[in-house]
């Protein structure tokens, strides 16, 4: 008998069994990793076997990495208020879908109703509302997919602009982060090149942490651009978490004049400026970054040159690379590369608001706080699991490290409910 | 079945009920299993599946048949489009089973290696979960009663996940 022959008798039947428990991982991946991200989490609560299952974060980021490949069927755009500008609406989505997603992507009731958009990556976005004073804001951070809101606790430096903050994603510790900076990010403010104050909240850690260092760095580039501001002097300064390293401009446009707009802003995953050409007022053109580390390998892109004069200002590319632009007819607009055809919304939700585009992502990162709850309760039913030893022990050091924390700050870290 | 079968080389397969099922070879290959079995020249005239009973394994030759019938996509580049529709009503008619037999296809593609049907037995147990409650999802998987989380447990799933409950 051949060897396939033994390997041809191997499970058991499995009619009148827990089918799950019997299923090869690789087979589980592939039925839950297609499945939204609400279904997912009601799911933690079926099993013990499907909680665990759900919970590592291996399989957290593969549902990430899948629903970013096949799912980015529409976008949202988010219409915010900046200070002294009215506008009033929550998040719509843009592109329905073949599912029906309106009652997902609503912000909380309670939500304060000014508030300005900080970034987004993979599902989350970052928001950050208005306090009570001048430069007082709380962050959040937010995953429509789940409908699930964080709210940040306070942080130390005092910000010195509305555009202090930036949000990101770090590969390498695979967290989310808000970076504080004290200096303002544009241009004419970014005199103080020593030395920065920086801090950082860490999602994973769930607490801001303050951080000084050299300025610029020279650093290594992950494949990703998590977060990139303006610079001056013809550089811009690509802001990655912690690390920052300095990139010229394209020869053309590196002498900035103060008449000239820019944007950065990413294309195919590569880096690109969108930037307006001297002397000719309103007219805008796509400088793409080829490679990364490599010096002058920007590319001027064709893409927007027989109709750049229609743009008021841009918005940026979504994940099909499909351009969005305020026209300069005061609505939002999409350029479609396949019927090379300006199309406008011509709705007055879009008109005269500030609006920034952001991917709809399924995501499943739980935009919880790290579970703290560590009463009597709780600790008693860990010990007696001899299993949990491991999981006790950090959920004690986390204990911990909560407590402390909870001393020398008063940290409020609430969620919204509604 | 298509008329050139009478000619071509014939497969027997056995249940573990021992019954047999003379099939020809090329729809034995959608297994990709027995496919590496006849290419290494390691399968005896009768293949023995120790663990497959005859209801799954008639279903399971049901849709091998239809499958290798059917134009394969990457034999040329125009492909009959009514030939694609067809497949996909075929396809659809065919996940209309009862859980447990689905549960049963889904190990016994698994096993024989069937990357078409196991594909299609997984996006039919995700579309039965989506949308249920936990209780209803623990009657569709038959959840074993040992697994189920303590009342504490449950609690608190539930309350850090509380936002999926709207």
């Amino acid at each position: 008998m051949s060897s396939y022959m033994f390997a041809l008798v191997g499970y058991q039947s499995s009619s009148e069994t827990d089918l799950l428990e019997l299923l090869p991982l690789d087979v589980l991946d592939y039925i839950l990793i297609r499945l939204p991200a609400k279904p997912l989490a009601r799911l933690r609560c079926v099993s013990r076997h499907l909680n665990h299952f759900l919970s590592q974060p291996d399989f957290i980021k593969s549902h990430l990495q899948y629903h970013c490949l096949n799912c980015n069927d529409f976008e949202i755009p988010i219409p915010y208020k900046i200070v002294g500008f009215s506008a009033d609406a929550d998040p719509i989505p843009f592109k329905l879908p073949h599912i029906d997603l309106t009652n997902l992507i609503k912000l909380p009731n309670n939500f304060p109703s000014e508030y300005s958009f900080i970034g987004s990556v993979n599902g989350l976005i970052c928001l950050q509302a208005y306090g009570k004073s001048c430069c007082d804001y709380v962050i959040h951070i937010w995953n429509p997919s789940l409908s699930a809101l964080m709210t940040l606790p306070p942080y130390r430096t005092k910000p010195t602009s509305i555009d202090s903050f930036r949000f990101g994603f770090d590969s390498k510790t695979d967290d989310y982060k808000v970076v504080l900076c004290m200096w303002d990010f544009r241009p004419y403010n970014f005199k103080q090149k020593d030395c920065l104050q920086v801090e950082v909240y860490s999602m994973r850690k769930g607490s801001w942490e303050i951080v000084t260092q050299k300025f610029p760095l020279q650093v290594t580039m992950t494949e990703y651009y998590h977060e990139c501001t303006d610079g001056h002097d013809g550089y811009l300064y690509c802001f990655v978490i912690l690390t920052f390293s300095e990139i010229s401009l394209p020869n053309s446009i590196r002498d900035i004049k103060w008449s000239r707009k820019y944007v950065l802003r990413v294309l195919a995953r590569k880096l690109c400026v969108i930037s307006t050409i001297d002397g000719m007022d309103g007219v805008w053109e796509v400088w793409v970054r080829d490679e990364y580390g490599v010096a002058g390998s920007w590319v001027k892109s064709r893409l927007l040159s027989h109709f750049s004069d229609y743009i008021s200002y841009p918005c940026g590319f979504n994940l099909c690379n499909e351009f969005f632009f305020i026209h300069n007819q005061h609505c939002l607009a999409l350029y479609d590369l396949v019927l090379d055809k300006i199309k406008l919304y011509k709705d007055n939700f879009f008109y005269h608001r500030c609006v920034m585009l952001v991917s709809y992502v399924e995501s499943l990162v739980w935009v919880t706080p790290t579970p703290l709850r560590m009463d009597g309760r709780l600790l008693q039913q860990a010990v007696s699991d001899e299993d949990n030893i491991d999981e006790l022990a950090e959920m004690f050091m986390k204990h911990l490290e909560h407590k402390k924390r909870m001393k020398n700050r008063k940290t409020q870290n609430n969620i919204f409910t509604w | 079945m298509s008329t050139s079968s009478s000619s071509s080389k014939k497969i027997v397969l056995k249940s573990a009920d021992n019954e047999t099922f003379e099939i020809d070879e090329i729809v034995a290959l959608e297994s990709q299993a027995i496919k590496n079995m006849i290419e290494d020249e390691c399968a005896d005239n009768v293949i023995p599946l120790g663990n497959i009973d005859s209801k799954t394994l008639s279903k399971i030759i049901e849709y091998c048949k239809k499958h290798a019938e059917s134009p394969k996509k990457d034999d040329n580049a125009d492909i009959d489009e009514k030939a694609v529709e067809d497949l996909k009503s075929f396809d659809a008619e065919f996940a209309k089973v009862d859980m447990p037999l689905i549960q049963d296809i889904l190990m016994a593609a698994n096993f024989l290696n069937i990357d078409n049907l196991i594909g299609l037995m997984c996006r039919t147990i995700a579309d039965r979960i989506k949308g249920k409650t936990p209780e209803e999802i623990r009657k569709i998987l038959n959840i074993n009663k040992n697994d189920l989380l303590s009342p504490e447990q449950e609690a608190k799933a539930r309350e850090e996940n509380s936002w999926a409950f709207d």
